[in-house]
């Protein structure tokens, strides 16, 4: 029964915990503070909510008979770091690199306007 | 039909310890990975508005939080109706797991009211790279939801029928570790594709 009440807790310390996460995000985006202190913010907070949930909602922890899960989870971590950050990397080069900005397309169409 | 709390306890804590629910973690896992794979093209391709309305423009904060609040809430009372199966109390695992549907149900209506609306106005999948990819990422998610929904009137309908088995509270403790998951992948939709774009990233 302890052991039960213990868990129910955990419940609702997760629950109120991810509404203060979310309503705290929600008020500061609405706020006119400077972007990347904003996304770095939004970012961090997000990241602290999935801790929070992955804790006290699925119930991951350092125990022994948790391992596996612990296992999988951190090189599914990995993967997903690695696929998001390598994709935004990439492409933003490729962007860089590829895609001239709309006002060299048109000079450089201008200048070629007689041929 | 009605168990004593010992075979309930032991049937739930045979349901968390078994391959099968470790194997549901590693689908779950490689799930995250597609949903990985769907952010990583929102973020590539969040830009690419073809003149088209951004994000800004397009969503409504309070719509996007009320629609977090209700997920958020739905995974607390799926939590419950968990925590009621631990107290070999069948009622309250079907109030709980209707409150769950609900709250899950609403949710998926707002998105899809949402969708109808951006469709209706002409800023559908079709109008350009940002639009394709935030219906792919949003609806990804709302096609688990729908998932979801249809695993839990299964499962109701499992328990009225045939009380706590081995089997109904094998399929309980991964439908709840399965919707605490949709919750998760929400709150990085919630924040990259509403908050943020809000900002104007």
């Amino acid at each position: 029964m302890n052991n039960i009440n213990q868990r129910f807790m955990n419940y609702i310390f997760g629950y109120l915990t991810c509404i203060i996460l979310t309503l705290s995000a929600y008020f500061l985006a609405t706020t006119k503070s400077s972007f990347w202190y904003l996304i770095w913010v939004i970012g961090l907070l997000a990241i602290v909510q999935f801790i929070v949930q992955v804790c006290f909602f699925l119930h991951l922890s350092f125990r022994k008979d948790d391992r596996a899960r612990l296992m999988v989870f951190l090189v599914m971590t990995l993967f997903v770091t690695i696929i998001i950050v390598g994709s935004i990397w990439i492409m933003n080069n490729l962007n860089n690199r590829m895609m001239p900005s709309t006002k060299s397309v048109n000079s450089y169409m201008n200048s070629q306007d007689g041929l | 039909m009605s168990n004593t709390n010992e075979q309930t306890t032991s049937m739930i804590v045979h349901a968390e310890k078994s391959k099968t629910l470790l194997g549901f973690w590693i689908y779950l896992m490689t799930d995250c990975i597609l949903f990985a794979s769907l952010f990583a093209v929102y973020a590539v391709l969040h830009k690419n508005t073809f003149g088209g309305p951004s994000g800004q423009q397009l969503f409504s904060l309070p719509y996007a939080l009320l629609q977090t609040l209700i997920l958020l809430t739905s995974s607390l009372t799926s939590g419950l109706s968990i925590l009621s199966i631990r107290k070999n109390d069948i009622k309250k695992t079907i109030y709980w797991t209707i409150a769950t549907f609900g709250l899950g149900l609403s949710f998926l209506l707002l998105e899809i009211n949402e969708f109808h609306k951006l469709y209706i106005e002409g800023n559908g999948w079709q109008r350009s790279g940002f639009l394709s990819s935030y219906f792919s990422l949003v609806g990804t998610h709302g096609l688990h939801i729908l998932v979801g929904l249809i695993w839990m009137l299964i499962l109701i309908i499992f328990i009225v029928k045939k009380g706590f088995t081995k089997k109904t509270v094998k399929g309980f403790t991964m439908l709840n570790i399965f919707w605490h998951f949709l919750d998760v992948i929400w709150i990085f939709i919630f924040s990259v594709v509403y908050l943020m774009g809000h900002v104007g990233l």
